[in-house]
């Protein structure tokens, strides 16, 4: 049993026998302070350097001897938010999220299973490819998702008219609901809504500074200009210092452009 | 009214108000003001004075910074006019006993005589004297010489009495000049190496081979650089001026051909006359141009950047040049004509010189310095017309200063002239590098040059050609006549096809030490530049057969002309290049062929004896074509097909009329559509390979089980963009926004299947569309997409629109493609030399192994049209070849990281605009992408540039262009340069820590490979219909490099050419190197070594070989 001093395990991985040198995966138990439901820590296994191309099938394999696996979630760094989930997604639409390598949050079945893989000492290199399930890499990967791209459009088609009808099924059910706060009045208070007899704004950043655009325009209007001799004065003296400045401008550009030695012609 | 008076009054209040109760606030807003310094008498006027007189502040300044850089200091001069001191005593105080008699061999100590005079021997006496006087004159007098290798003219005057009263006659003069000259030369050799000049002594020709000037160099270190031309002129009144009148003889026929003569057969020798006349006023002119560069120091300022000017499009020297003597003599013109005066700023004055170069015609009607006041004025002139190409008259009205000047050289001088004030006058580009900054070379600047290496040729052309008053004249001056008869024939044959012919005269100064044998001119080059409203015309039209002129055109043309009918009923002799259906790029060329022509049949010089530079780049392209396919040309017409194929296919889709949305518009997004593609599909690419594929009812796919290590030859798919009008019908959510779009491609095949008879194949995506044998790929442009991507909710729990990688992706491919892609479609339409250059450029980008994901194809279609968009100093070419030249050499000076390149399509930025985005660039420069291309449509100029190109990249692109230009520079003169230049197409292989070698049949982009075997690929004939879609977009190493990028992006860097390469560089990067603390995020593709990690390259290696089965045939590591 290989455990370093910062309590992770390590076990070296061939992906295929023809090749000489493993890859180094380590593991240790899943601990952290807020623990979230589906990766309780006495039964998940934390995961890191998998590499990229390796896939639930590859992790179910590797960690048979141990138990079984339950679930297995990916992801890019150690911070939950980077969960990879393809979930919601089209099947025709489903993009491959994957940047490098790998973290695995691996929950097993039960907490037995998990105790035999902290406790696992396999023999050297584990090889991992083996007949009991297919998996495909470089020509033929390519082929195959050609394939995939082209016999699709009868399915399509249904996928599309289902996930239609349910959205629309959506959308009824929440305009209800919205319709039934527009009149309802709690308390006193009305929920202003879009629809209705008098709508309400959107509630759009872009409507708000519509509205704080056109309070200063009015504001502007109302001011007094080149009235006051102070503000004739102000209004040369700015003249003045704007021609300076271009000046001053047109001298950082000479300036740089000497930076480019651009005044030797030859 | 009543209204405003209550606002004002409201607002009196507030002031007082504030007055009352925030007094500090106002008294900080006095001291603000105060801070502001009175402007002095002096700024203001500057400031003023800038506005009015100067282009633009910027102008002035840059001027200012120039003139600094380039004029020699206070200092220097001193030293120099003291070292002058000293040599004028030393020539004053000269004493050299020598002596010929009549009929002595010419024999100098130490030197060989300068020129090849007609006899051997001298036919008058000749004793040394000592010089009348020495003076310093030319520039250095009036201290407008240049600091680097700066020029010092010195003159001698050679005493009354070595000259005889014949001397005008037979080259009697210049014998006895250049004796003379020879003296002081073998003078200074005896002086040895302790002496006040340097021992290498050179006879030196700038200009005029018959009259060499002697070159010196101070023997102290400080001023070694600067170089001292010893003239040479004879002390007044020994020879009449009026001897030399442009229609007199002074080459006696008998005595140069040594025949006994008629005397009849003295034809005038104007051009023999100005050479001899000209060293008799020299001293009168020079005194009269002092007087006018005494007035204002502007004057010398605006010499000093005229020269420049003159030096970058090398003008200045060399054989028939406009030198600076001429130059200064014209600006004196000008102050004579009052065009010019005192009070004037240095930009006026070089603005005023342009003017005037552009509107006088010395050609036709020449200018004279004599005294407006004198009458007959205008016979003198016609007198000088008629004897010289190019006329301008000194002050005593007898000489013609121009004389030296070569017709050609004159136009180009006006030519230049002309731009440039074009360029001053284009208020939105900073002309000022351009004028002043950018040498102009040859290759660059012409659209085709005709290269001259054999002496021997044009030897035997002046013979056979020149006539018997012409030899008289220039006499042993082969170069001027050889120039003089093929250029005026040029003209001729090609009339209206070019706007211009130019030559260059290589080594433009010929310089050799005293003692050696004088030097040839080694080599002559034409430059031709295309007029494109003629130069492409397939015929030349004649007169009608019955007239007159019509004999003198069939006589011209020999046997190519013919007679042809033509609409109008006008039966005329033609001359026919090209037949129509032939492709452009053989159209560029009818102007080789009629130059083929014309060399062959006037003067018999056959092709081997030089060499046509136009379109040896251009067969990179044009094999790629010719290597699988039947000839195509450059692949111009290939893409006319395509567009006139999706115009029929856009109309068709515009006609279906149950859409759920409504079209407004479909637009090309390819690069197709932009000419810029490097190979245009063709209709018919169907694989000839069977094994391993399946053929179904509408398509062709993989099968499963068989395998074929052959992959089917690459087809790309050809992508346009519909676009929908705004309808409300769209729904908010991104996935269900998604499925509609889907059912709309369902929708959409379904009809145009039953309309058009096409196969049409639905995607999630887009739909693909089978026409012609072409394969167009469709997506819909919809912005509720965008905006679904965009959505978000901020803190405040509005809804905002903020950008992302996803929307922005779709933004660029989806919205700001289509309209680039017209703009740049419209540039190709202004100049057809776009698309090849395009085409050639990313061939050789990609050949360096950067591809698309380095530097994106859309950046160099914008890069190169901003080559096309400001082509300053030069005009646009009509040559894909020379504008890929220029191409390199732009990117190889640019300075990516301090310039914006701004490509101002249709001249749609205003002058303001573009200002500001210089501005706006220059503050934010550090937060902005590496490179910035801004565009009417993103003035950020970070759109099309993100992520890629970075930092590391364009240097490495920087580096490559210029070994690039190196070897063209070298090789393209060289008689197989097209072999030569091919290396260029050729990557290296160093450089890489592992490189992946590529199984060669699973590439499909195979023949694209500029080494393919041409015999392994069999031409694909046409299949008579299409009914199949084929395998499209499928390049499996490019979907290998694209995972790979994706995996292992963070530790390396894979080069790979698309166009056919075999294999892939990668590179690791620094990081990788490193020991790593044991930590999560460090432990990407490592192993612990005693608590530390490092990186695990061979297992990584072996990733590659997993992920590149049955494409990676073995990996290298180095």
């Amino acid at each position: 049993m290989k455990i370093n001093k910062f309590g992770f395990h390590s076990i070296s991985v061939k992906f295929d026998e023809k090749y000489s040198i493993p890859h180094q995966i380590f593991f240790k138990q899943h601990k952290v302070r807020e623990e979230t439901d589906d990766r309780p820590s006495e039964l998940t296994l934390f995961v890191c350097n998998i590499p990229p191309y390796y896939n639930e099938d590859c992790l179910k394999c590797l960690f048979k001897p141990c138990g079984i696996v339950q679930t297995i979630l990916f992801a890019e760094t150690d911070t939950p938010c980077t969960i990879i989930n393809l979930k919601g997604k089209s099947k025709f639409h489903q993009v491959e999220n994957s940047k490098g390598y790998k973290i695995a949050y691996i929950v097993f079945k039960s907490a037995n299973n998990l105790q035999n893989a902290l406790s696992w000492n396999p023999p050297s290199p584990i090889i991992i490819k083996n007949n009991e399930f297919s998996f495909l890499t470089g020509l033929r990967k390519y082929c195959q998702q050609y394939n995939k791209s082209i016999s699709i459009a009868d399915e399509m088609e249904q996928e599309i008219v289902q996930f239609i009808s349910e959205y629309d099924k959506k959308l009824k059910k929440e305009e209800k609901i919205l319709k039934h706060t527009a009149q309802s009045n709690i308390g006193g208070w009305v929920t202003v809504t879009r629809k209705g007899r008098n709508p309400g704004f959107a509630r759009k950043q872009s409507v708000k500074d519509n509205i704080m655009k056109s309070v200063q325009k009015k504001k502007k209007r109302k001011a007094l200009l080149n009235f006051y001799t102070f503000q004739i004065k102000e209004s040369k003296i700015n003249h003045l210092t704007k021609l300076r400045e271009k000046f001053e401008e047109d001298k950082k550009k000479i300036q740089s452009l000497k930076l480019k030695r651009k005044f030797k012609p030859f | 009214m009543e209204n405003n008076i209550v606002i004002s009054n409201k607002n009196r209040k507030r002031n007082n108000f504030d007055y009352v109760e925030i007094p500090i606030k106002k008294k900080r807003k006095k001291s603000d003001i105060k801070k502001v310094a009175p402007p002095t008498a002096e700024e203001m006027n500057r400031l003023r004075e800038t506005e009015n007189i100067f282009h633009s502040n910027l102008f002035r300044l840059q001027i200012e910074e120039m003139l600094k850089e380039i004029k020699m200091s206070e200092r220097t001069y001193n030293k120099i006019l003291l070292w002058i001191e000293e040599l004028k005593e030393f020539l004053m105080n000269i004493d050299i006993s020598f002596s010929l008699t009549k009929g002595d061999l010419i024999n100098i100590p130490n030197v060989l005589f300068p020129i090849k005079n007609k006899s051997k021997s001298i036919e008058t006496n000749f004793v040394f004297m000592k010089p009348k006087s020495v003076n310093v004159f030319g520039s250095f007098s009036s201290n407008c010489s240049f600091k680097r290798c700066g020029i010092i003219d010195i003159v001698v005057e050679m005493p009354k009495e070595i000259f005889h009263k014949e001397d005008y006659l037979n080259e009697r003069y210049l014998v006895i000049r250049n004796i003379y000259l020879s003296c002081l030369a073998s003078k200074f050799i005896d002086l040895g190496n302790d002496s006040l000049i340097h021992p290498t002594i050179e006879f030196i020709i700038t200009n005029n081979s018959e009259k060499p000037l002697l070159r010196i160099k101070p023997n102290s270190e400080k001023l070694q650089k600067y170089n001292f031309y010893i003239h040479l002129v004879p002390e007044s009144g020994i020879l009449k001026e009026t001897r030399f009148c442009p229609s007199l003889n002074n080459i006696r026929y008998g005595w140069y051909f040594e025949t006994a003569g008629d005397g009849k057969l003295n034809s005038p020798s104007p051009y023999y006359n100005s050479v001899v006349c000209q060293d008799l006023v020299t001293l009168k002119n020079e005194e009269l141009r002092k007087n006018v560069f005494s007035e204002s120091p502007n004057f010398k300022d605006a010499f000093l950047l005229l020269k420049v000017w003159l030096q970058q499009r090398n003008l200045k020297e060399g054989v028939g040049a406009f030198s600076g003597f001429l130059l200064a003599m014209f600006i004196v013109y000008l102050r004579k004509m009052n065009k010019l005066n005192h009070l004037m700023s240095s930009y006026q004055i070089i603005r005023t010189v342009w003017l005037g170069l552009d509107q006088t015609n010395w050609h036709s009607e020449g200018i004279s310095l004599v005294d407006t006041k004198n009458e007959c004025k205008s016979d003198h002139l016609k007198i000088f017309n008629s004897n010289y190409d190019v006329v301008f008259v000194d002050v005593t009205g007898n000489v013609n200063l121009a004389s030296i000047l070569t017709l050609p050289k004159y136009m180009q001088i006006k030519f230049e002239s002309k731009y440039a004030l074009q360029c001053l006058d284009d208020p939105k580009v900073n002309s000022f590098p351009a004028l002043f900054m950018t040498p102009v070379v040859s290759i660059q600047e012409f659209d085709h040059l005709i290269y001259f290496r054999k002496l021997s040729v044009m030897k035997k052309v002046v013979r056979d050609n020149a006539s018997t008053e012409m030899q008289l004249d220039f006499r042993n001056n082969i170069g001027l006549q050889f120039l003089n008869i093929i250029i005026k024939m040029l003209n001729r044959a090609l009339g209206q096809r070019v706007s211009d012919i130019a030559y260059i005269v290589n080594p433009t100064i010929l310089s050799w030490h005293v003692n050696e044998k004088i030097p040839h001119y080694k080599n002559v080059i034409l430059g031709l530049k295309l007029n494109s409203e003629h130069a492409y015309d397939v015929i030349d039209k004649g007169p009608m057969a019955n007239l007159p002129e019509g004999v003198e055109f069939r006589k011209f043309w020999g046997s190519k002309s013919e007679l042809r009918r033509f609409k109008d009923g006008s039966v005329c002799e033609t001359v026919c290049w090209v037949k129509n259906k032939d492709t452009l790029q053989m159209k560029r060329l009818i102007i080789r062929d009629i130059i083929n022509y014309i060399l062959e049949t006037k003067f018999e010089i056959k092709q081997v004896h030089y060499l046509y530079i136009a379109d040896q780049l251009e067969s990179i392209i044009y094999d790629n074509y010719n290597k699988i396919f039947t000839f195509c040309g450059t692949g111009e017409e290939a893409v006319l097909k395509i567009l006139s194929s999706f115009n029929d296919l856009s109309i068709k889709i515009r006609h279906i009329k149950d859409l759920p949305f409504q079209i407004t518009s479909i637009q090309g997004t390819s690069a197709v559509f932009r000419y810029s593609d490097p190979f245009t599909n063709l209709p018919h690419v169907h694989s000839t390979i069977k094994k391993g594929l399946n053929f179904t009812e509408k398509t062709i796919v993989f099968k499963s089980d068989i395998f074929s290590k052959h992959t089917p030859l690459y087809i790309s798919p050809i992508e346009a963009v519909i676009q929908l009008s705004v309808s409300k019908k769209w729904p908010d959510d991104l996935d269900a926004i998604r499925r509609l779009q889907a059912a709309f491609y369902i929708k959409l095949s379904s009809n145009l299947t039953k309309i058009c008879n096409c196969i049409c194949y639905p995607n999630y995506n887009y739909i693909d569309i089978l026409k012609d044998g072409y394969v167009f790929r469709i997506r819909i442009s919809n912005n509720s997409e965008i905006s679904a991507l965009k959505r978000q909710i901020n803190s405040e729990g509005l809804i905002e629109y903020c950008d992302n990688d996803e929307s922005m992706y779709l933004e660029k491919k989806l919205v700001q493609l289509p309209i680039l892609s017209s703009a740049i479609h419209g540039l190709h339409q202004q100049y057809p030399a776009f698309g090849p250059t395009c085409s050639i450029s990313k061939r050789w980008l990609r050949s360096q192994l950067l591809d698309d994901y380095y530097i994106p194809d859309i950046c160099v279609d914008l890069l190169l049209s901003h080559l096309f968009l400001n082509a300053a100093p030069y005009t646009v070419s009509y040559q894909p070849q020379t504008m890929f030249i220029r191409f390199l050499k732009l990117i190889s000076t640019l300075n990516w990281y301090l310039e914006t390149i701004i490509v101002n399509f249709n001249d749609k930025l205003s002058r303001e605009e573009i200002l500001e985005i210089e501005s706006t660039a220059n503050k934010n420069r550090e937060s902005l992408t590496p490179l910035t291309i801004a565009t009417p449509f993103d003035k950020s100029g970070t759109l099309w540039s993100q992520p890629e190109p970075s930092v590391v990249i364009l240097r490495k692109l920087t580096q490559l262009a210029d070994a690039a230009l190196h070897v063209i520079e070298l090789s393209i003169f060289n008689s197989n340069s097209v072999e030569e230049i091919k290396t260029i197409f050729r990557p290296p292989l160093k450089g890489y820590d592992i490189i992946i070698c590529i199984i060669p049949t699973v590439n499909s982009l195979r023949w694209m490979n500029i080494d393919a075997d041409i015999n392994t690929f069999c031409p694909i004939k046409n299949s008579p219909e299409f009914k199949k879609l084929p395998i499209v977009d499928f390049h499996p190493v490019r979907l290998y490099i694209e995972e790979l990028r994706k995996y292992y992006g963070e530790f390396c860097l894979f080069f790979y050419d698309f166009y056919g390469g075999d294999f892939i560089g990668v590179v690791l990067k620094p990081e990788t190197k490193l020991v790593k603390e044991f930590k999560v995020s460090n432990m990407k593709c490592s192993q612990e070594t005693k608590n530390k990690l490092y990186f695990n390259v061979e297992a990584m290696i072996d990733d590659f070989h997993i992920l590149g089965s049955g494409i990676v045939e073995r990996i290298e590591r180095y």
